[in-house]
């Protein structure tokens, strides 16, 4: 009886052990601190903007934005730069703000080939490049949004 | 709507905006009743072109600071052109077409020419159009605005009685002993001032229908100088207010929204008169 409960035991613990470690492998949706993509344009262009100029409140919080899919290759190092673009009301000023996908695609034109509508969901960051500090949102998750 | 217009008021640059959207709008309808009297409806809009041109060349200056240049620029020529309808050989609405065209062109060729900055269609459209620049202000542009405006109205009240003078009959006033040309010279000053205030709010290129509208629509209502002034203001305040929460909930551009509240309030105000007259 006490070997069949020790057997049990040991049982129990290496499925609970087993549970835990499955449940880090799956990455858990990023809780979103502040969600662009559902606000008006007129206040998604300054949101950003105030975010550009001073970005210290934002910085670790998780953003989601909606925008335009746009991105450069660095002609000198071969590095992608991918970017979600927001256009102001006036469609003559626009921010933007780049973004490190989760699941680096294997073509930067991947998102325009569907649709360049796109939502962005990640964390923002800032990091210096040959001293200059530029933003990002890092550990992205991109999603093309139907045509409408 | 109401959460979403909640959520949107807490953000501290929409509180700026409305602050500063309120302290214009209400500047601007002061002044605006004694223009449309003296018959320099259109001066706004030759001041906002000239404070364009301005803003172009503290841009290419690289001024950290462009109102330094931009309001006395400003000033001077809201006098030159105040002064402009006695004794010169260009009369008023001549020189402001000049002076406003002139400066529009001037500003533009010089930002072509020089230009600072990556976007140059992008400057260029917020200073004529305000853009988003009323939701993108400092709280260093906010305290200035406020103290300008202060001034402004603190200036109307005090001379307020000779700015009625002035308006009303300049040769009568200046035969009773007013000094006309001090008085012409202040207002100009003032509408300089408001003109470099509001690009910040509907641009360059709407500024006259802020200080026109106002005015007309309470013309329509009201007969005596101090109601009329009275009732612009309000309808200022009120439209200013209505535009800037309409254009942030839908997302429009929000100086076009503010003058389309303008149009609204001139256009609700000739019809209130058409009813009574029916009635009567």
């Amino acid at each position: 009886m006490k070997k069949r409960f020790t057997v049990f035991l040991a049982l129990c613990l290496a499925l609970a052990s087993l549970s835990a470690a499955f449940a880090e492998t799956v990455s858990e949706p990023l809780q979103v601190d502040l969600d662009l993509s559902q606000m008006s344009g007129t206040i998604v262009y300054a949101e950003v903007y105030n975010l550009m100029y001073d970005p210290a409140p934002y910085l670790g919080k998780v953003l989601r934005i909606r925008g335009y899919y746009s991105f450069f290759r660095d002609p000198v190092t071969d590095s992608v730069y991918y970017a979600c673009v927001i256009p102001d009301a006036t469609a003559c000023c626009m921010q933007g703000i780049e973004f490190v996908p989760a699941e680096e695609p294997a073509d930067p034109d991947h998102y325009q080939e569907d649709s360049a509508d796109l939502t962005v969901t990640g964390r923002l960051e800032m990091y210096d490049d040959n001293g200059v500090s530029y933003l990002h949102l890092v550990n992205a998750d991109v999603q093309l949004n139907p045509e409408t | 709507m109401i959460d979403m217009l909640n959520l949107y008021l807490s953000f501290p640059y929409v509180q700026r905006a409305i602050i500063v959207g309120v302290l214009i709008a209400l500047c601007s309808s002061l002044l605006g009743v004694t223009l449309v009297l003296k018959r320099f409806s259109y001066i706004g809009d030759g001041l906002s072109h000239v404070a364009f041109g301005a803003m172009a060349v503290a841009g290419i200056l690289r001024l950290s600071n462009d109102m330094l240049l931009v309001l006395p620029i400003t000033m001077i020529s809201a006098i030159l052109l105040l002064r402009s309808g006695r004794n010169t050989r260009i009369k008023g609405d001549a020189a402001i077409a000049m002076i406003s065209v002139g400066a529009l062109a001037v500003g533009y060729l010089l930002l072509n020419l020089f230009h600072t900055s990556g976007n140059l269609s992008g400057d260029v459209c917020t200073t004529l159009f305000g853009s988003m620049s009323i939701l993108t202000l400092r709280p260093a542009e906010v305290w200035l605005c406020l103290g300008l405006s202060i001034a402004v109205m603190i200036l109307f009240f005090v001379f307020y009685n000779r700015i009625f003078a002035v308006t009303f009959d300049e040769d009568f006033a200046r035969a009773t002993g007013t000094r006309a040309d001090a008085y012409n010279l202040l207002i100009a000053t003032v509408i300089a001032v408001i003109i470099v205030m509001a690009m910040n709010l509907v641009g360059s290129l709407l500024i006259s229908a802020l200080i026109i509208f106002p005015a007309m629509a309470a013309m329509r209502l009201f007969k005596s100088f101090r109601s009329v002034t009275i009732c612009s203001a309000v309808l200022s305040v009120c439209c200013a207010l209505a535009g800037l929460l309409i254009s942030i909930l839908a997302g429009t551009p929000v100086g076009s929204t503010i003058v389309a509240a303008d149009i609204a309030a001139f256009l609700a105000c000739c019809g209130v008169v058409k009813l009574q007259r029916r009635t009567v």
